[in-house]
């Protein structure tokens, strides 16, 4: 079989724009993410030809919608909205979605008020393994007629959802797309932000916190234990009462860390043992307790309990917090003042990052 | 599993079979896609790190990851991926070597490519002198059986060679022993191997999970109930297989039109899925599912006997009544199917139009709905037909091309627009001459000790990244020394959770 011609230029859209990071901060651009971004406007320029129009925002898709429905021939001139929402598009990216389409579609053609027998325009948000899907049934003297518009799952952000005598409470820090193993927050007052440290699979991260924004200050590679696991595992472990050193538990490997502007690692084998807990204080009695995720597996949400250190581990918790898919982590902040959580969203498929504090009563 | 036979080569899949299905969910376990779907809508790097496309989307060029092995420990090459891919293509798709990537180009825009590529048989594999197949998976072939000539490869020679395995054309393959790959680019998988036994009926898979003897089975429907009832965990996928009715042209023109339309306003969808399949199974009144084109819920099924009455009343006395009854040939296996069939034949007769059931002509292969000029012209057709792309235009190209629907419009077969695959839907719907009936989910049952089951909801098993939570052990994460089978190791480990 002849094979077809090669074009000699090539346009090239890297994959990332169909499968982006999803961090809710600012991210500072890497090195690579400094090739990834002259990509990435290489792909708006390829996405927005005429060729083969696409939704690339949802502010696009609403109007690319708007645009079909106010084309359809033999129209009702005036017509009620009816807007549902049937897939796992979050609800405030359904609201913005709407927006932008009866914004796009203009007062003249939208009526606020339904009146009796006034006609209805139905828009039904449905998804398919890789699209949002947003179907009009619009009203025409020659029946209904059926407008589609699309916009790919991986191009929309999914929010995560930020967060009793004793009150867990959950706050959503951070989150991304690509597996985190461990993250802890190195703050020494629990009133105030950060840093925050981050270990994914190969790179140990510190972020700072600037005007509500997590800036990347530095980024390590790690040492990868030369077999590729499947589950991958470490722990940042910051000193506690006489031990003055950080360190980063990985495998086969112990690195203690040292950080100031930037972060410095001297690693050594080592043998360790993982940690089945972690210690957070208390506020309101000075009272340390211990905090563990249920055991159970990766298919289904997890739950933080609290129990009394000094009881048995075995002993009931005094309260629990529901966590939006499986911790894969907890870890100590300094003072043990807050934790933090790493979890998988079932929901969403992000790693997301948690800050666990307590606190006294409601 | 319930499939008496399974073929590992890619390249022998039939579109829309269940056997398909069950050889797609083996392969999962040898062999990887370029790309992957995940649950959440994003296309996840497998054997492809990156991948881009040019602006007409006729050009499309992966990066391959680099130091990818076989499960024999040699290389991954671009060449490899090039053999492997091009016969599984369409006619219209050319692949080719291009540095450390691969080209895919097209004579039509392909925007949902990456749908395609990440779904059905586009697994890459490299053809062995021998003509079995290696691959780059979590597992390979380390052993199979066959019921023909029971022949059992010694335990040490697989050990040493170790293949994909070609369970296919010398004789029925009744069992398949996975083993771990421990060079696997994706990390090796938890469980040491996977013990597949195939043609096992659907009341023994049950048992056998009752009494700890498998701790994955597939349930047919008719025993979900029960196995929920008995505290069995079941797990149901979206529904993924349609059974419908297909007419095949034997009828003068003007009255297999108002035929079509009588049986189809006499069919009681509603009271084949609730009653007859017991609430496991939907009403189906479009030939894709919605969750794969989002639309589904458009389309509407009426059932109208009165109508159908009316319809039947114009028709010559003589069609489809005892003389002349209409002949509906059940070419989808399984019993399923045959209550399908008895009920559409019901629904029909309460419109006077006599159904008779006839025998499936013995030599047609399972999943051929396709008639053949030696058939007597039996006039209706009850198809099973499994979903197995993510893209609904590959989906709906494969059903209507399988079924003998006719010919696609120009243009209309590379779209994959979603109003465009609408009004071709709606065409082919509104033709009648297919008629969906129900469509149903596959369900799993799962032993207790089973973890990190995070199936695809089409069905996609993802069985590396289970474990069994044996007593007294944990996640695992080092490979053992030993083969335990199906147990993993009770190392300390860095999987384990907090």
């Amino acid at each position: 079989m002849p094979a077809a011609p090669l074009h000699p230029s090539f346009e090239a859209v890297i994959s990332s724009t169909r499968n982006p990071v999803y961090a809710k901060q600012k991210l500072s651009l890497s090195r690579s993410r400094g090739w990834l971004f002259v990509r990435l406007l290489l792909a708006v320029f390829v996405f927005s030809s005429p060729c083969l129009p696409r939704a690339d925002s949802l502010e696009d898709a609403g109007r690319v919608l708007a645009r079909k429905v106010a084309a359809v021939p033999q129209r009702e001139r005036h017509l009620f909205l009816s807007w549902q929402n049937h897939s796992s598009l979050a609800e405030e990216n359904s609201e913005a979605l709407k927006q932008s389409f009866a914004a796009e579609l203009g007062g003249e053609i939208l009526v606020e008020k339904q009146e009796p027998g006034a006609p209805q325009l139905q828009i039904s948000v449905e998804e398919s393994p890789a699209f949002y899907i947003l179907i009009a049934s619009v009203p025409a003297a020659n029946g209904e007629a059926i407008r589609m518009a699309r916009i790919a799952r991986a191009a929309l952000a999914s929010s995560g959802s930020s967060g009793a005598r004793f009150r867990l409470s959950k706050e959503l820090i951070w989150q991304q797309q690509e597996p985190i193993l461990d993250a802890v927050e190195m703050s020494e007052d629990s009133g105030k932000p950060g840093p925050l440290l981050i270990l994914n699979r190969d790179s140990l991260s510190l972020y700072r916190s600037e005007n509500d924004r997590w800036e990347l200050q530095d980024s390590k590679r790690v040492p990868t234990i030369e077999k590729t696991v499947r589950a991958p595992r470490g722990e940042i472990r910051l000193s506690v009462g006489s031990e003055k050193q950080d360190s980063l538990v990985l495998s086969e490997q112990t690195c203690d860390i040292t950080i100031a502007e930037k972060i410095e690692l001297n690693c050594r084998a080592a043998s360790h043992s993982w940690r089945d807990g972690i210690l957070l204080a208390s506020p309101c009695d000075r009272g340390v307790w211990w905090l563990k995720a249920e055991s159970g597996d990766w298919s289904v949400p997890d739950r933080l309990s609290l129990r009394n250190s000094s009881v048995p581990k075995s002993a009931s918790s005094v309260v629990e917090l529901d966590l939006p898919g499986p911790a894969l982590s907890i870890a100590s902040g300094r003072r043990a003042r807050s934790d933090t959580a790493v979890v998988f969203n079932l929901s969403t498929g992000n790693y997301e990052v948690y800050r666990i504090t307590l606190a006294c009563g409601n | 599993m319930r499939a008496a036979s399974v073929s590992l080569d890619p390249r022998e899949w039939k579109a829309g079979t269940p056997d398909f299905a069950a050889a797609e969910k083996l392969g999962a376990l040898v062999f990887d896609r370029l790309i992957a779907l995940d649950n959440y809508g994003r296309f996840q790097p497998q054997l492809a790190t990156e991948w881009s496309h040019d602006a007409a989307f006729k050009r499309w060029q992966f990066a391959l990851r680099p130091g990818v092995k076989f499960s024999n420990g040699s290389a991954l090459t671009v060449a490899d991926v090039v053999a492997a891919l091009q016969p599984l293509l369409p006619g219209t798709q050319q692949i080719q070597v291009s540095g450390n990537s691969v080209v895919i180009q097209s004579n039509a825009p392909v925007p949902d490519l990456l749908e395609e590529l990440a779904s059905g048989r586009y697994f890459v594999y490299r053809v062995q002198p021998d003509g079995t197949l290696l691959g780059t998976g979590p597992f390979f072939v380390s052993d199979s059986k066959e019921s023909s000539n029971r022949v059992e490869k010694p335990a040490a020679v697989a050990e040493q060679t170790p293949t994909a395995a070609s369970p296919h054309s010398e004789g029925k393959v009744t069992h398949l022993h996975f083993r771990a790959n421990e060079e696997t680019w994706s990390g090796r998988p938890f469980l040491d191997a996977i013990d597949v036994s195939l043609g096992v009926p659907s009341l023994r898979q049950l048992f056998d999970l009752q009494l700890g003897k498998a701790d994955l089975v597939e349930l047919s429907p008719d025993l979900v109930r029960r196995a929920m009832q008995e505290n069995l965990r079941v797990w149901a996928s979206t529904p993924v297989t349609l059974y419908g009715l297909r007419f095949d042209e034997a009828q003068p023109a003007p009255a297999a039109a108002k035929l079509r339309e009588a049986v189809s306003l006499s069919l009681d969808r509603q009271t084949m899925a609730n009653v007859l399949l017991q609430k496991q199974a939907e009403p189906a009144a479009a030939l894709l599912p919605q969750w794969l084109s989002g639309y589904a819920f458009l389309f509407t099924m009426e059932t109208n006997i009165d109508r159908a009455k009316e319809i039947r009343a114009t028709l010559p006395a003589n069609l489809a009544t005892g003389k002349e009854p209409l002949r509906l040939t059940v070419d989808a296996p399984g019993d399923l199917a045959k209550l399908l069939g008895e009920r559409v034949a019901v629904n029909a007769r309460q419109t006077s139009i006599l159904v008779q059931m006839v025998n499936r002509p013995a030599l047609r292969a399972p999943g051929n709905t396709t008639a053949t000029s030696s058939d007597p012209a039996p006039g209706l057709h009850l198809f099973a037909w499994r979903f197995t792309a993510l893209s609904p235009r590959v989906e709906l190209e494969s059903f209507v091309t399988a079924l003998d629907l006719g010919e696609l419009p120009e243009g209309a077969v590379t779209s994959s627009d979603p109003e465009q695959l609408y009004a071709r839907e709606k065409k082919l719907l509104e033709n009648r001459r297919v008629l969906p009936l129900v469509a149903l989910p596959e369900y799993v049952g799962l032993g207790p000790n089973v973890r990190d089951w995070m199936p695809a909801r089409w069905g996609e098993w993802h069985l590396a990244d289970v474990w069994l939570d044996a007593p007294g052990t944990s996640r695992p994460d080092t490979p053992s020394a030993s083969e335990t089978p199906l147990h993993p190791t009770s190392a300390p480990s860095p999987g384990v959770k907090p």
